[in-house]
């Protein structure tokens, strides 16, 4: 073991004198999940940013106002001002005071037949999102109020064709009264930059672990590894302290992005202990893979070849860099194939509350794949000409 | 002239020889865009698993009508305790809660997927539905006094339905393979020559750089053989890409051929000149390495490539655009989605691309004339020739 943790250490002194290393180990990780966190909308500890609306009609009694004004308030995050000058509200529009406007025609649906509908919204220069999601929201409101007035006047239609007297009983037996709204809740472990935070740190950790595993049995280090074949310790031992080395700095970045997240974005990874055990398991499951791509019997150029299909290929396969959900069953099958798509599971899966129990199958599937590959990396190396570790 | 050329085969010699270059230039972006495509163009998508907890016996009933009638969406009867934990594990893709002492259907959809905002959406329309039948069942049962426009204060015309209509007053945004197919095709044009940059280095390295600027080639034929070697690379990669993304996912790169080339050609070079400088700055293949992926992915994402910059915060979009990778795919987009009518803001971004070329070509030429001193023997020798 001593042998192990000296040959580890002495790996990471020669790696951590070379300042890329730093550079790709640690400030790629962090850059990219800072970037990915603020552009994804959320800066400071999970807050969501409130979008400013601005209503503008004739009158603010307007059912239609009305009905908007409900709807941007039930949505949360929706703030809405109401203005009756269209220049005043393009104003404030291109000042940034506002994200979006909405404008809503003279005349009321309810009272008048034929008051037309015709909502338009308008976005500012860079707020086209918030305008997209104030239209949707615009739609499905102006749709349910439609609905009922569509329903109120087929009764209106189907009271006049029977000649119904309106203050006679009706015979057919009464459903609750209830008038059917949407609302959305969320679970409150439901977090979109948990599964992207998860994503990257298998991507960033699988990404550095090849590189720096074929740095190791890199050509120009062949001398290197002759003379540690000429030692007395076991090659299982030079591996193990390979691998070692590999895996320590693959955590370090996973717990990078791991942290970034947390503290950055408030992004909940649930509980601590299996949190650590899963970025463990998946650092040496990381390096086992790299070791095994990186003593692929064939020629270097193959090797390389084969090992960024695999890292980069994997990561978009395996659903890290993008939610995989909406793929097919048959693509979402391959990804099974893939490190990431185990890992990113994994991670997902503890940012919303599932227990170790829930994730059980998704630890064994990556403590699997890690010890596959290390199976087959030890076939690789027993392979190899004695003499070259 | 010649000696431009020899060196600019040079460059390609390089690419073609390395089967990593080869995979990086063509296939990783065809591969990278084949699956952002299908996941976010939709083809191939599963039903949509709905979990339905059932309340009031008429709700539920009309909201079980109206997920059985529609398409590509399959729902199951559960209680809630049971469909929070579907949806936890990912075996469904929202919950629909009927009301029983409230008087609202409940949604819970999972926010991070895709799926979950496409139930979201559709389920949205189901609502309007089943809202409106409800109504109309609980008036026509009940003879409420709503339904008595004397009483109800507001006369309900037997007119049909007017037409719901939300005009989008902004320019659309670019979204599913509108975005994957310039965003993969700006991010690797770029990577790849940025990497392609370690052809220097080595050179530089092995001393190669010193024997070849020895012979009569200056150091001006030798930076433009290898920046015009680049920029055909990239051209070939842009070709390829584009016309992988109009066969397959249709996406209209064609609408304006000409200004789509130019667009093309302005971001090639600046890449390439990209190339060119960190060739010149980095002094080891390692070195190269850690900043041309550092710098491209940080571009790359800020830019737009990733994801629509428009779903941005403001001041990132500002910053965003006015890199080389956010001109592009401002040019691209406009091209794309308008045609010639996108030709102002294509326009607008070639001259940020030419400002950035420059730029990138300037200090790349200044720090290779400045970053390399000949040895004192070989000035001597020189200039007593």
């Amino acid at each position: 073991l001593i042998q192990v943790l000296r040959l580890i250490e002495a790996e990471l002194i020669s790696r951590m004198r070379d300042k890329s290393f730093w550079l790709e180990a640690l400030l790629l990780p962090v850059v990219v999940t800072a970037i990915m966190g603020i552009a994804l909308g959320r800066v400071g500890h999970g807050k969501t940013p409130t979008v400013q609306v601005g209503i503008v009609a004739d009158s603010r009694d307007l059912l239609t106002v009305q009905v908007l004004e409900a709807a941007f308030k039930a949505a949360g995050s929706l703030n809405t001002d109401f203005y009756t000058g269209t220049d005043e509200a393009r104003a404030q529009l291109k000042n940034r005071k506002l994200d979006a406007l909405v404008f809503v025609p003279d005349g009321d649906p309810a009272t008048d037949a034929k008051a037309t509908v015709k909502v338009s919204v308008e976005s500012g220069k860079t707020t086209q999102f918030q305008a997209a999601m104030v239209a949707q929201i615009t739609e499905a409101a102006l749709r349910t109020m439609m609905a009922e007035i569509g329903a109120r006047r087929s009764v209106a239609d189907l009271m006049a064709e029977n000649q119904a007297d309106p203050s006679a009983t009706w015979t057919t037996p009464a459903p609750t009264p209830v008038s059917a709204k949407l609302e959305q809740v969320s679970l409150k472990q439901f977090d979109a930059l948990g599964a992207q935070f998860a994503g990257l740190a298998i991507f960033f950790s699988l990404l550095s672990a090849f590189r720096l595993m074929v740095n190791i049995f890199g050509d120009h280090r062949h001398g290197l590894n002759l003379r540690l074949a000429g030692i007395p310790a076991h090659p299982a031992y030079v591996a193990a302290g390979f691998i070692g080395t590999v895996a320590l700095v693959a955590a370090v970045q996973t717990l990078t992005v791991l942290v970034v997240g947390r503290l950055a974005f408030g992004v909940h990874w649930g509980a601590p202990v299996p949190l650590i055990l899963a970025a463990l398991l998946a650092s040496v499951a990381s390096a086992a893979v790299a070791l095994a791509l990186a003593v692929l019997p064939l020629s270097s150029s193959a090797r390389g070849l084969i090992g960024t299909l695999f890292v980069l290929g994997g990561s978009v396969l395996g659903g890290s860099l993008v939610p995989f959900d909406g793929a097919s069953p048959t693509l979402q099958l391959f990804a099974r194939a893939t490190l990431h798509y185990w890992v990113t599971g994994l991670f997902t899966g503890l940012s919303r509350g599932l227990t170790v129990t829930e994730v059980a199958r998704l630890f064994v599937g990556v403590a699997a794949y890690g010890s596959g590959a290390l199976i087959l990396a030890a076939t690789f190396l027993a392979r190899r000409r004695p003499g070259r570790a | 002239v010649r000696k431009v050329w020899v060196v600019f085969l040079s460059e390609w010699l390089y690419v073609v020889r390395d089967r990593i270059a080869l995979l990086m230039l063509i296939l990783m972006p065809i591969l990278f865009t084949t699956v952002l495509g299908i996941v976010f163009g939709g083809a191939g998508n599963s039903p949509l698993r709905i979990g339905l907890v059932p309340g009031d016996v008429t709700i539920t009933s009309a909201l079980g009508d109206a997920l059985a009638a529609e398409k590509g969406m399959r729902y199951s009867t559960l209680s809630r305790s049971e469909a929070e934990t579907g949806l936890r594990r990912g075996t469904l893709d929202a919950v629909v809660i009927a009301p029983g002492g409230t008087d609202s259907i409940q949604i819970m959809t999972d926010s991070t997927t895709q799926r979950g905002y496409d139930a979201y959406a559709r389920i949205m329309g189901i609502q309007a539905a089943v809202s409106g039948r409800t109504t109309a069942v609980t008036l026509a049962a009940k003879l409420l006094p709503e339904a008595d426009p004397s009483t109800a204060g507001v006369k309900y015309t037997a007119a049909a339905l007017p037409e719901v209509q939300v005009i989008r007053a902004w320019k659309t945004v670019a979204e599913g393979v509108l975005q994957v197919s310039p965003g993969m095709l700006v991010m690797f044009i770029l990577m790849f020559a940025a990497y392609s940059g370690e052809g220097i280095v080595h050179e530089r390295a092995n001393g190669t750089l010193r024997r070849l600027l020895a012979t009569p080639v200056s150091g001006w034929q030798y930076l433009s053989g290898r920046l015009m070697g680049k920029v055909s690379v990239g051209m070939v990669q842009f070709l390829s890409l584009a016309g992988f993304g109009a066969l397959v996912f249709h996406v209209n790169w064609g609408s304006a051929p000409g200004m789509t080339l130019m667009t093309g050609l302005l971001f090639t070079t600046a890449s390439a000149a990209f190339g060119l400088l960190l060739g010149v700055v980095c002094r080891t293949p390692d070195q190269l390495s850690a900043v041309a992926t550092t710098v491209c992915l940080a571009l790359a994402a800020l830019g737009g490539t990733w994801w629509p910059i428009e779903a941005t915060p403001p001041a990132l979009q500002t910053f965003g655009r006015m890199l080389p990778t956010g001109q592009a795919m401002r040019a691209f987009h406009a091209l794309i989605l308008y045609g010639p009518e996108g030709a102002a803001d294509a326009k607008a971004a070639w001259l940020a691309l030419g400002g950035w070329g420059l730029l990138f070509l300037v200090l790349g030429v200044m720090l290779f004339r400045t970053g390399w001193k000949r040895p004192a023997a070989m000035r001597a020798s020189r200039t007593a020739l």
